[in-house]
C-alpha cells in the first residue's frame, strides 16, 4: 500500500481528489482559497489599525490558517512517508530549454540553484524571491484570490470574475516564463 | 475541538499536491511551456469534478454542517 501510494498520482486521480477538498471545506462551512490567509495575517499582526482592508473579524478566518497549516504537514508527510523513489517525469523539452538557462534539473521538485540560502542572500537571489513573492501576494489580494480560490472553487461555481482571474494568472505566467526568465536567468 | 476537521483536510489537501507533484516548480514550468498535459489534467479534472459537485449541491439543496444553504 505505501509502497503504491508513494508512486506520483496521476493527474485523473489528484484533480477529483483537490475538488473534494473543496467540497469538504464547503460542508464544513468554510470555503476553498488559500491566498485569503494573507489578509488574516496582515489583521492579526495587527494591520487593520491603520488600514481599513484588514480591519476585520479575522477570528472568523481562523479555520484556514489550520487548514493551511495542516497542508504544510500533509507535504512533510508525503515527502518523508510517502517519498517517491525515482526522480519526477519532466519532459525532455522542458528540461533543455531550463538547461539553457542555467537552471539544471537532477529529479527533485524544485531546481536547487534558485531554492537555496547563498541565492536569497544574494542581491539577485534576494530580488528575485522577495519581489517574486511581493508579487505572489499583492496579485492574489488584488484580484481577490490565488489558484485555489478562483481556478478551482470560483470556476466550479461557475463564476466570471474568477475566468477573467485565472486567463490573467496564466498569461502572466508565460510572459514570465516566455519573456522575463530569458532576461533574469 | 472544531478545527481539527480543517486540520485533517489540510493535510490531506498537503498530501494530495505534493503526491501529483502540482507543488514541483519543473511541472509548472513545463505546463507553461506546453510540454505536459499533467498540470492542465489535474486543474481540468479538478473543474469537471467540482462543477459537478457544486450542480449537485444546488440540485439538492444540500446544507452544510452548521444547517447554512451554499
Amino acid at each position: 500500500m505505501i509502497e503504491l501510494l508513494s508512486q506520483p498520482w496521476p493527474w485523473y486521480i489528484s484533480g477529483p481528489l483537490i475538488a473534494i477538498v473543496m467540497i469538504l471545506l464547503l460542508f464544513f462551512g468554510g470555503s476553498f482559497g488559500v491566498s485569503s490567509n494573507l489578509r488574516s495575517i496582515c489583521s492579526i499582526a495587527g494591520a487593520g489599525k491603520r488600514i481599513s482592508f484588514f480591519n476585520y473579524n479575522w477570528k472568523g478566518e481562523i479555520w484556514n490558517l489550520i487548514f493551511v497549516l495542516g497542508a504544510v504537514i500533509g507535504g512533510f508527510t508525503s515527502s518523508f512517508f510517502l517519498e517517491n523513489p525515482n526522480p519526477i517525469n519532466i519532459n525532455t523539452n522542458t528540461i533543455i530549454d531550463l538547461k539553457s538557462l542555467g537552471i539544471s534539473f537532477d529529479g527533485n521538485i524544485l531546481p536547487h540553484e534558485i531554492f537555496n540560502w547563498k541565492f536569497l542572500f544574494s542581491l539577485k537571489g534576494f530580488l528575485i524571491l522577495i519581489l517574486g513573492g511581493f508579487f505572489v501576494g499583492f496579485g492574489s489580494r488584488w484580484a481577490g484570490g490565488c489558484t485555489s480560490g478562483h481556478a478551482i472553487n470560483g470556476l466550479s461555481n461557475l463564476q466570471i470574475p474568477s475566468l477573467i482571474a485565472v486567463i490573467g494568472f496564466f498569461i502572466g505566467g508565460l510572459i514570465v516564463t516566455h519573456f522575463i526568465y530569458p532576461l533574469i536567468f | 475541538m472544531k478545527y481539527f476537521k480543517f486540520l485533517i483536510t489540510g493535510i490531506f489537501f498537503g498530501i494530495v499536491m505534493t503526491k501529483s507533484e502540482a507543488i514541483s516548480w519543473y511541472r509548472i514550468q513545463e505546463m507553461f511551456r506546453f510540454d505536459s498535459f499533467h498540470m492542465y489534467g489535474i486543474i481540468g479534472s479538478a473543474l469537471i469534478t467540482g462543477i459537478l459537485f457544486i450542480q449537485i449541491i444546488k440540485l439538492f439543496n444540500l446544507k452544510d454542517i452548521s444547517g447554512k444553504k451554499n
